[in-house]
């Protein structure tokens, strides 16, 4: 009798154990490929970022060197895609362009779509990880499968599904790494530590929207280090061992796919492209196909060159006829990093130096030198003048012309370093003499004694955003914003040396400059305050969902997509964020009073529930409102994720041990809620078609354009 | 979370007479809030000794900080600044500034009550005082409330827990500090805020020695917030006082919480009153200082162009057109108003854009001028003679033209500054007279019915009450301006282009005057409203705010916060008959400061660290007393440094003051804690360290005080006291010994005033100057400039921007307009520039630059 109804029960938790493992997360999953794949070819044209990141992809095929502002995975995923496509590069992804019939674009976006469908189990595991009540996980599963932003952002070929998926994994990796919080140092938590590495290296080598969640991880492992730190029982050598795993999964293993990322990058695209001047000279030379020629190996006085700065900011030194507005009022120096005439400087004597004409006098190591400015003839001069950006330094200015002028025109050549040649039979070269390609040097002010810099900064309007170049008293020779190289050179009185090749980048620097570059590309996406952008959207707009986003052309004929979370969702998660604080208020209150007893458990299931979540949603939500890089809704995804989740936590909280007369009938309101907004506000994300009358009733808001 | 015990002997060896109470809870132990009777007696100054000592502390502090009041006899630094506001109070000038009034204000009542009628010229830096400007009673002013900031020093520390000595030691050290030693007897804005922060946190201390619900509590909460509300109307950082004392609420709060013998909803009362109490007393406190501030600029001057035409009019002595005919018709000759900018009217003139069109430029002008005006034509029937009066509706398509006989065009060619906005196109003016224009001239009236006043304003144009937009019939873009100047070509007026997607308030315009034959003699009339009070308050904050973010260019004297702790670099004051004042801090004091809160930091959290393993720490309610007070400071020095790390640019140094004077609060108690907690048996070493650390800090104030006073001194001594290279002092100023000063003859007063003269050959749109005289060191820094250009040959005299003497005649022999101006940019009659010229030896300055090819 008692075997019977042990046996009965033991059966009884099987079932169970399959119904909310397998099944209930199967389920939701079929749920969720139906919803986002569906109709996923509709609109036949290029939709919203498609433009960007199919591009990019595509550069991957034809192996054309770009830049952007986002780390290389995502786009080599999309890459991938486009392969799995058989797509052959022939197409330009130009903006609400039709997708000629040879190109497979569906199995483009069924691919990203794999990534936002998987994001449904993600959050059914996550969630029963973080020991929310079995009605709380079902709740949070059944608002992400039916959130309207995610089922858009993943019908297409954008990096948000991708983000969001490797967002969402890194946190379940987090979620079970605490639940295992007891069993450390096992080989089952090692592994799912490893796995929150590799979750971490992805989701930042796509988006550096990732470095919010790492964050997160790094709080929870400083939290659960400090545990162990005051565990008494903990020996040393064990304790050592603990940051020394945590060192190597979440700090050296991302780093390394990051890095491993971009060494396939540079792989890939070998060939010279549309992204090569925002390179140094050696890696724009030895790509396929590069639009830089090879001049005379020397230079001599009266050569015609241009340089580049081997800063962080690699641009050319140029000039241009505008003057700076104030300071000394003389012509502009800037560094450009693009093709330009205005580029080309040429080398000259110092004023007074005796010379006989018709002899070539090379340019080596101390050499004095005046450099002109090809186009304006001006000197390239410096003076006690405060540069104009930066701070501490002397402005650059072109001054005078071939005849007029003074020594504060005068530079003196330092070389820093010599490369040698790619080609091991080339003879060695001259260390003393300047060369081109491969010669550093610094170019040091006569009278000031400050050398000729590249700050990094970007002037403002009046100098065109380009580069700022400053004469800097600089204390270290190793201080690569000083440094420079000839670029191009031009001289008819010497040969070109066909059997030279030039010496070969370094991967390491290659890659700080690169991230460099996207820093600062990044940076440069300010919005002009003039400006009326009706697609960016300021950070309060989303939590309130004050504005949606129109992703395609707003043609009768054609499904229509608009980007706008769930209201349900988005409005229901913001307020629990207040009720949250409620939450936490009453919890420290009663702690103070000392009529709470919290015990280790409570304060890690509190953690994993409510504080994480909170500062996972404050970390991906404050930057974007801090930030002055123009914002756009689709930065609120990751962010609504851990709202929703504090919604959880919330019901959870208040209800989850309710009598069942208050819990059902709260929980099925809420799905049923959740469901109803969805069937509702289906065609948002599902495709609008036909006219927009019948969709008058959506327009909730008088400034969600769905239909005007 | 897991609830680590106290020691329990903690608990019992508590004595009564102990500066915090422990008391052992159901769970751990907690703090009572409220302090003994024997606390408060022992915090407060009652002893003869105590009085004593405070008597000397006061004559220490008036020798030093007193000491020769009227030297330098000429203008320091930003004395200039905030002598030139004095001035326009004292004429009731309406001027711009970047910072709330209260200093000035302040400053303005003393000026006043010794009579300064508002007659001196503060030229520039070096300029010598006369006797029209009572000089020394305004430094005297900032040297009093120096002097009362060291009693609140001595006070708040005793009421922290300091024992008198300590205060003592720590006030002296405070007298002696180099930095505040120098701004506290300059015409300067530190002192009088440092003075208002100190009353805020000594008022706030004082008011948590008493019982929450007490009077007493309430009265110095009162005060504290009274002095946070003159701090905040005084600089921004104020702002910053105000969420320290929020801060410390809830950090007190928090406690109260904590207290079990506490009753919640009492404590929650009286911090819910207290914490509004410190909100809405300084918000008034901010009204009032504005209401002073506009009450007293009833006059018009240059900086009232920069405001709205309603502001504008209700200021004497303005131009500002009134009694407009009001209805708006075909034939009207009209000038129209932008909103978005106070840039002026839509204008053009008889210059062309060098690039683009090459045709007649079109600006925004801020002068009321007759280049101003257009006429209104219907797109149809240009040159139409009329007959009827015809009202101008919504939609309506219309040619305006100019008295240039062009008409307002735009055309596909780049704007011609904002080359790079794609989506914004030239606006020209474009044709001859008997030409009529092509459909590039037509322009659609779009009225805006939420902005313009409501009524037939709505439906059609009415002057000053309908605002529209202009509509490019051919391309669908707007009639649109923003801050943006033309260069030199356009003389420096604002752009205009055609914008496709330009905000909504750039492309709003509307019509100022209205003229129109048709109209009989009787027709309605307008004016503009007059705005109140609160309307001109928001204006003049919006014009703040405008002038910050114009300010963010660097300037070479400004700093990076994050230089302050270690003091890099000070700043030039005044450089003069071969003396300097020179902005530095007492590095004794100022470095342990930084070194005290960096080395306090890591002790807290280690101890913090040990505390949560388990480890014994000192835990005597001494110890807890010292750290709960301490972090009080450390909070207020953060909440007053670190938002200047991450806002505004443009910062010196003297803005680290208020964090530091935290700082030496906190060093205070930390001095304090070696008596009586690290040598608590053998106090007297602990004196003599203390007194070692204040002497070494008296040492280095008097090896560096010429600085401080602007005294005599050798370059030899100057050189050596040079401590870290970057600290930029000009010792080659000084003379070699003592005895070349004595035969050097200081300059006395002259009775006229050197007046230099700029003029400008062409009208010019002076949006910069009032930005230029809200940051005064400008000034100063070009004057020193000019001294070391005369010096240094290497740089050639024909490269900078040139200011050359020129001759009256010369210049009105030259064609063009000639507008004369004095130093401070007031425009001057050509007749009174010549009597001027006869009767003193001014000189012109013609301002002109020299282009370098």
């Amino acid at each position: 009798m008692n075997e019977k109804r042990i046996a009965s029960q033991s059966r009884n938790n099987k079932i169970k154990w399959w119904l909310r493992n397998i099944l209930c997360p199967l389920l939701f999953t079929i749920i969720s490929f139906k919803l986002r794949l569906q109709d996923i070819d509709a609109n036949k044209s290029v939709v919203w970022d498609e433009a960007h990141f199919g591009k990019f992809g595509s550069y991957y095929i034809k192996h054309e060197f770009y830049h952007d502002v986002h780390p290389p995975l995502g786009k080599m995923l999309i890459g991938l895609s486009e392969w799995l496509a058989n797509f052959d590069g022939n197409f330009e992804f130009e903006s609400g362009s039709t997708y000629p019939s040879e190109v497979n674009y569906k199995v483009m976006r069924q691919f990203n779509a794999i990534f936002g469908s998987l994001c449904v189990p993600v959050t059914y595991y996550t969630t029963l990880w973080m020991n929310f009540k079995f009605l709380t996980t079902l709740l949070i599963t059944i608002m992400i499968t039916l959130e309207h932003s995610y089922i858009v952002l993943s019908k297409f070929i954008l990096l948000d599904s991708m983000l969001l998926f490797f967002t969402l994994t890194t946190f379940a990796c987090l979620c079970k790494l605490n639940s295992l919080r007891d069993q450390q140092m096992t080989k089952k938590w090692s592994l799912w530590l490893l796995l929150t590495g590799i979750n971490i290296g992805c989701v930042c080598s796509v988006k550096w929207v990732g470095l919010f969640i790492t964050v997160i991880v790094g709080l929870y492992t400083i939290i659960d280090l400090y545990r162990h730190w005051c565990n008494n029982q903990l020996g040393r050598l064990t304790y050592y061992k603990h940051w020394l795993l945590r060192i190597i999964y979440l700090i050296t293993i991302p780093f390394l796919i990051y890095l491993f990322c971009f060494k396939i990058h540079f792989q890939l695209l070998y060939k010279s492209g549309t992204g090569d001047s925002s390179t140094n000279t050696l890696f724009q030379v030895n790509l396929e196909g590069t639009k830089i020629k090879q001049g005379p190996r020397n230079l001599l006085f009266g050569s015609h060159f241009t340089m580049r700065s081997h800063g962080l900011s690699p641009n050319l030194l140029h000039s241009h006829p505008q003057l700076y507005p104030d300071g000394s009022h003389q012509r502009q120096i800037t560094g450009y990093a693009h093709f330009d005439n205005n580029n080309v400087w040429e080398f000259q004597f110092i004023r007074g130096q005796k010379f006989d004409l018709g002899k070539l006098y090379l340019i080596s190591d101390g050499a004095e030198v005046r450099l002109i400015h090809n186009n304006t003839r001006s000197n390239l001069h410096s003076h006690k003048v405060p540069s104009h950006v930066s701070r501490g330094n002397w402005e650059v200015s072109g001054y005078g012309n071939d005849a007029d002028g003074d020594d504060h025109d005068n530079w003196v050549i330092e070389i820093v370093d010599q490369l040698p040649s790619a080609n091991p039979n080339y003879p060695k070269e001259d260390d003393n003499l300047v060369h081109q390609f491969s010669t550093f040097f610094r170019l040091r002010h006569k009278s000031l004694g400050c050398y000729l810099t590249s700050t990094g900064l970007s002037y403002p309007a009046w100098g065109f955003s380009q580069a700022e170049i400053v004469c800097k008293n600089s204390w270290s020779k190793r201080d690569k914003s000083t440094w420079w190289n000839i670029e191009e050179h031009w001289n008819e009185n010497l040969s070109i040396d066909e059997d030279y090749l030039p010496p070969k980048s370094k991967f390491w620097t290659d890659f700080i400059l690169i991230n460099f570059a996207m820093a600062s590309s990044n940076n440069a996406l300010v919005p002009d305050p003039d400006k009326f952008d009706s697609i960016a959207s300021d950070a309060w707009e989303w939590p309130v969902l004050h504005r949606g986003l129109r992703l395609c052309a707003w043609l009768k004929d054609t499904h229509r997509y608009y980007l706008l979370g769930s209201p349900f969702n988005t409005w229901i998660s913001t307020l629990s964020i207040f009720v949250f604080f409620g939450i936490m208020i009453r919890i420290a209150y009663k702690w103070r009073r000392q009529t709470l007893l919290l015990t280790e458990n409570d304060f890690w299931s509190l953690l994993i529930q409510a504080i994480l979540p909170f500062c996972a949603w404050l970390s991906h939500y404050l930057p974007f409102a801090i930030m002055g890089r123009v914002t756009y809704v689709h930065h609120y995804v990751p962010a609504l994720y851990f709202a929703i989740l504090i919604f959880g936590f919330v019901v959870d909280y208040t209800f989850g041990s309710s009598r069942s007369y208050i819990k059902y009938p709260v929980y099925l309101t809420l799905m049923g809620g959740c469901i109803y907004i969805y069937i509702l506000f289906a065609p948002i994300c599902q495709g609008l078609q036909g006219l927009g009358a019948k969709y008058l009733k959506l327009q909730w808001l008088r400034t969600w354009d769905i239909v005007i | 979370m897991s609830g680590k015990k106290f020691k329990g002997s903690v608990v019992q060896d508590t004595p009564a007479t102990s500066e915090v109470e422990i008391k052992e809870g159901p769970v751990r132990p907690y703090i009572v809030v409220d302090k003994s009777v024997e606390v408060v007696t022992k915090r407060t100054p009652h002893t003869l000794n105590e009085k004593l000592l405070l008597a000397v502390l006061i004559i220490i502090a008036v020798f030093v900080r007193f000491h020769k009041l009227g030297w330098p006899n000429s203008v320091v630094y930003d004395e200039n600044h905030y002598g030139k506001l004095i001035t326009k109070y004292a004429k009731n000038e309406f001027f711009l500034d970047a910072e709330p009034p209260m200093v000035r204000l302040l400053y303005n009542l003393v000026a006043k009550s010794s009579g300064y009628e508002g007659n001196f010229n503060f030229n520039q830096v070096g300029t010598l005082y006369t006797s029209k400007i009572p000089y020394i009673v305004l430094r005297s002013f900032a040297a009093t409330l120096g002097l009362f900031s060291v009693i609140l020093t001595y006070s708040t520390l005793r009421l922290s827990g300091a024992n008198l000595y300590v205060a003592f030691a720590t006030s002296v050290a405070f007298i002696f500090e180099n930095a505040f030693v120098t701004t506290s007897r300059l015409i300067l804005p530190d002192s009088p805020i440092i003075f208002f922060i100190a009353l805020a946190v000594y008022a706030f201390k004082k008011s948590e020695l008493y019982k929450d619900e007490s009077c007493a509590s309430y009265k110095y909460v009162t005060i504290s917030a009274v002095a946070a509300g003159c701090a905040s109307s005084s600089k921004w950082v104020g702002l910053c006082t105000i969420v320290w004392l929020g801060l410390l609420s809830i950090w007190r709060f928090t406690f109260m919480m904590g207290d079990l013998t506490k009753s919640v909803c009492k404590s929650v009362k009286h911090t819910i009153i207290k914490g509004s109490m410190l909100i809405v007393i300084p918000v008034i406190i901010y009204f009032l200082s504005f209401y002073a501030h506009i009450s007293l600029m009833t006059n018009v001057s240059n900086d009232s162009e920069f405001i709205s035409s309603e502001y504008k009019s209700t200021l004497i002595g303005n131009d500002v057109p009134k009694d407009i005919k009001v209805e708006v018709g075909v034939g009207s000759s009209v000038s129209l108003r932008h909103t978005g900018t106070t840039g002026g009217y839509l204008h053009s003139h008889q210059l062309n854009y060098p690039k683009g069109s090459e045709q007649q430029e079109v600006t925004v002008y801020p002068f009321v001028d007759e280049s101003n005006d257009w006429t209104i034509e219907l797109y149809d029937k240009p040159g139409e003679i009329l007959v009827d009066f015809q009202n101008l509706t919504d939609r309506t398509k219309i040619r305006l033209l100019h008295n240039t006989h062009c008409r307002l065009h735009s055309h596909d060619h780049k704007a011609p500054v904002s080359e790079n906005a794609d989506w914004q196109k030239e606006v020209s003016c474009y044709g001859y007279q008997g030409f009529e224009g092509d459909p590039n001239d037509d322009w659609i009236i779009e009225i805006d019915k939420d902005a313009s006043a409501p009524g037939a304003a709505q439906e059609r144009v009415r002057a000053i009450e309908t605002k529209f937009r202009l509509r490019h019939a051919m391309t669908g873009c707007m009639l649109f301006s923003h801050n943006t100047k033309l260069p030199e070509w356009g003389s420096d007026q604002q752009e205009i282009t055609c914008a496709s997607s330009g905000i909504d308030e750039l492309t709003l315009w509307y019509i100022e005057k209205n003229e129109n034959f048709l109209l009989p003699e009787d027709a309605e009339l307008i004016s503009y409203p007059k705005p109140s009070l609160l309307q001109k308050f928001v204006e003049l904050h919006k014009k703040m705010f405008y002038m910050m973010k114009k300010l963010d260019s660097p300037h070479p004297a400004s700093s990076s916060a994050f230089s302050w702790p270690t003091m890099s670099r000070g700043v030039d004051y005044w450089s003069n008959n071969h003396r300097n004042v020179y902005f530095l801090g007492n590095a004794t004091l100022w470095w342990s400061v930084s070194v005290f809160l960096v080395v306090y930091a890591i002790f807290a959290v280690v101890q913090l660290l040990r505390w949560q393993v388990g480890k014994p720490i000192l835990q005597t309610p001494e110890v807890v007393s010292y750290h709960l007070e301490t972090l009080e400071f450390l909070l207020g020095y953060a909440v007053h440094f670190v938002p200047f790390i991450f806002f505004g640019n443009n910062l010196f140094i003297s803005a680290y003051l208020p964090a530091y004077y935290f700082g030496i609060l906190a060093i205070g108690l930390a001095l304090n804690s070696l008596v009586t907690i690290t040598f608590k048996n053998r106090a007297h070493i602990g004196y003599v360290i203390i007194a070692l650390f204040v002497t070494s800090i008296i040492y280095f104030f008097n090896d560096h005080k010429p600085l401080a006073y602007g005294t005599e001194w050798t370059r030899d001594l100057c050189t050596k006291s040079v401590w870290s290279s970057s600290w930029d002092y000009p010792c080659k100023n000084y003379f070699g010994n003592y005895h070349e000063y004595k035969a050097f003859e200081l300059p006395e007063p002259s009775p006229f005033t050197q007046l230099e003269t700029h003029i400008f050959t062409q009208p010019r749109n002076t949006l910069l100057d009032p930005i230029e005289s809200a940051q005064p060191v400008v000034n100063q820094q070009q004057q020193q400039q000019g001294q070391e250009e005369a010096q240094d040959p290497n740089i050639p005299s024909q490269e900078r921007v040139a200011e050359q003497e020129a001759h009256f005649d010369d210049i009105m022999n030259q064609p063009g307009q000639k507008i004369f101006k004095d130093e401070f940019g007031n425009v001057l009659d050509p007749e009174e520039v010549k009597k001027i010229l006869a009767e003193s030896n001014a000189v012109i300055k013609e301002k002109h630059i020299v282009s370098s090819n």
